[in-house]
């Protein structure tokens, strides 16, 4: 059974479409990336799994449960973390976690306990008689995800949780939802901040303007939209031989020379080559046979930014 | 989600500085009263002024209280929910096991018994009266449930707008005007009817409407019977008047009587009911979806 499940999912306000015929399936156990421009409806989709939002049609499942027929039974099972986060100014971190457990009927006996695990896998029990309100940021995130876990949620619903944190507390983040999914947690998140999905995610869903463009590894996505791989060389003065030498294989196309801007004898080929990696490392080899003096080969990485450029058009729902 | 609610409450500022203004209004209109009495007894000095003068303290301490519940109680719950939306904790609560219910009630009862601690304290201020022991356990006890019923009734108006509204300041500025509306607005509507009716009817009913006086008084008797003010002056009319705790009787043009129930009675079953609908009326819509 998937964790998530998505069927026909769409939500309008008035005239505007904001979400749009979503099918997804979110598989169990995986960290999942929702990415998509503000405005793409992410917000929206995850409102309506949370059982917070109806839609105009169709259904969000979690774990088998409709998010709108049985909400307690989908409440059980997910935890939410919202794009912001909603304080008691008055509570201490370890009473507001307090709280949320009681909302979540766990036992007063067990509860003191929870909180103290929580607060150490977060890294905050340092701070567990600060005011909320005196967390920074990056605090409060971690303290918002301790919240989540108060009644061991088996899926993760998280939206934009590395939004506005600085590049250290996002890798804290980043390590956590690592740890949880360890921990056999299902993660559903959304972001637009890529390297964060690319580092973490196993699958990767693009939205855009209340569609989903495209679901899979990032891998998958890179062949989609990219093909053909992408290989960069330097060599010392001989990029019109090599490139030369490079036409002669019937699998490579796209051939570029970039003489060095420093006025230097490096020069830059790009091209791109189909084929497979034995294929890819005889190429090489027929350069260095060739006396081409090759000083850097690579190709280049399977980037979300390029799939995630190639497969958005910047369309605001 | 009482405990969270009084935790929060008592470590602000807000709630010492309501107590002490609530505490400092009472004791001057309290001594006032008192100074101003003791100068007239000092005068007349007989037994029945003393009575009246206690009655007169404890009266005017119950009204001051009646008042300060129809104004605070709305204000301590318009913002129990809008509170939470404004802070976007609304859904963090949502998406928990909590019932809608116990979320509604575990906001209600919390403003409900800070009512119940103010008048608690107001307890001592009320001695000079049982001093003179003057106020009848009768008296005590309805402006007791009539104390409590208006607190329970002002805070549900206050919990529904507050469920119906977004915004706590518009939800808060809702209550007061309802408010203000009930406990000074339909005294001054009754008093326009009254004076209406008084200048069309001079020199008495015709025997032949009989009908039509007896639902005008009817009319006058239940909107004496939704104030707070009204209700208090009235049965302790009727109280001193005729002796009667549960029945008024009010003559007639034709030399009959009109039966009606004591307006305390009205209120209580109006106010009460009223509580009920209202935060039922607030599990509904925290129940609701967003659509």
């Amino acid at each position: 059974m998937d964790a998530i499940e998505l069927k026909s999912l769409s939500k309008s306000y008035g005239k505007r479409q904001a979400v749009e015929n979503l099918n997804l399936e979110v598989i169990t156990g995986e960290i999942f990336g929702f990415v998509g421009p503000n405005g793409s409806g992410k917000t929206t989709t995850i409102r309506m799994i949370a059982g917070l939002l109806r839609p105009t049609a169709g259904e969000a499942f979690v774990e088998g449960h409709s998010a709108q027929k049985s909400p307690d039974e989908v409440r059980l099972r997910i935890g939410y973390m919202p794009d912001y986060f909603g304080v008691y100014p008055d509570l201490k971190v370890w009473e507001y976690l307090d709280f949320f457990s009681a909302c979540y009927g766990i036992a007063e006996t067990r509860r003191l306990g929870l909180i103290e695990e929580l607060l150490e896998l977060v890294d905050l029990e340092h701070r567990r008689n600060d005011p909320v309100d005196r967390l920074s940021r990056g605090l409060k995130q971690r303290l918002s995800l301790a919240r989540t876990l108060i009644h061991d949620p088996r899926v993760l619903i998280l939206d934009e949780p590395a939004a506005g944190l600085d590049p250290r507390a996002r890798i804290e983040i980043r390590a956590l939802l690592v740890e949880l999914s360890k921990m056999g947690k299902t993660i559903f998140f959304s972001t637009h901040i890529l390297s964060d999905v690319a580092e973490i995610c196993s699958r990767v869903g693009i939205i855009e303007a209340g569609s989903l463009l495209a679901v899979g590894a990032l891998e998958e996505l890179h062949l989609r939209v990219l093909p053909r791989r992408r290989v960069e060389m330097t060599v010392l003065e001989q990029a019109d031989h090599a490139a030369d030498l490079l036409r002669s294989h019937s699998s490579i196309s796209e051939i570029q020379t970039i003489d060095d801007r420093n006025g230097s004898k490096r020069q830059k080929v790009l091209f791109e080559f189909d084929g497979s990696d034995q294929a890819l490392s005889a190429v090489l080899a027929s350069l260095v046979g060739n006396n081409i003096q090759v000083l850097h080969f690579r190709e280049d990485e399977r980037d979300l930014e390029e799939v995630f450029m190639r497969t958005t058009k910047g369309v605001v729902s | 989600m009482v405990l969270k609610d009084f935790r929060t409450r008592m470590r602000g500022h807000r709630s010492f500085i309501l107590i002490t203004a609530h505490l400092l209004v009472l004791i001057l209109a309290v001594s006032g009263a008192y100074l101003f009495f003791v100068s007239q007894l000092t005068q007349t000095n007989n037994l029945e002024d003393r009575r009246l003068f206690g009655k007169a303290i404890f009266g005017l301490v119950v009204w001051i209280e009646l008042v300060m519940v129809s104004f605070v109680a709305p204000a301590l719950t318009s913002g129990a929910i809008s509170n939470e939306r404004e802070r976007q904790t609304f859904d963090l609560l949502r998406v928990t096991l909590l019932p809608a219910g116990q979320l509604v009630l575990g906001k209600y009862l919390p403003g409900l018994l800070f009512i119940f601690l103010l008048l608690f304290t107001s307890i001592p201020l009320q001695a000079p009266a049982y001093l003179i022991g003057s106020a009848t356990w009768q008296e005590i006890g309805l402006a007791t449930l009539l104390l409590i019923v208006t607190a329970a009734a002002f805070s549900a108006l206050g919990m529904l707008l507050s469920s119906l509204i977004r915004r706590t300041l518009i939800a808060t500025a809702l209550s007061y005007a309802i408010t203000i509306f009930l406990v000074f607005g339909v005294p001054i509507i009754a008093m326009i009817l009254l004076i209406l009716f008084g200048t069309i009817y001079t020199g008495g009913f015709p025997e032949n409407a009989l009908i039509t006086e007896s639902v005008l008084i009817f009319i006058g008797w239940l909107l004496l019977a939704v104030t707070p003010l009204g209700t208090m002056i009235g049965t302790e009319y009727i109280l001193i008047d005729q002796h009667n705790f549960f029945l008024a009787h009010i003559p007639l043009s034709n030399n009959t009587e009109l039966v009606l129930v004591s307006p305390w009675i009205l209120y209580l079953v109006f106010y009460l009911v009223f509580s009920v609908v209202a935060v039922w009326l607030s599990i509904q819509l925290v129940k609701r979806v967003d659509s």
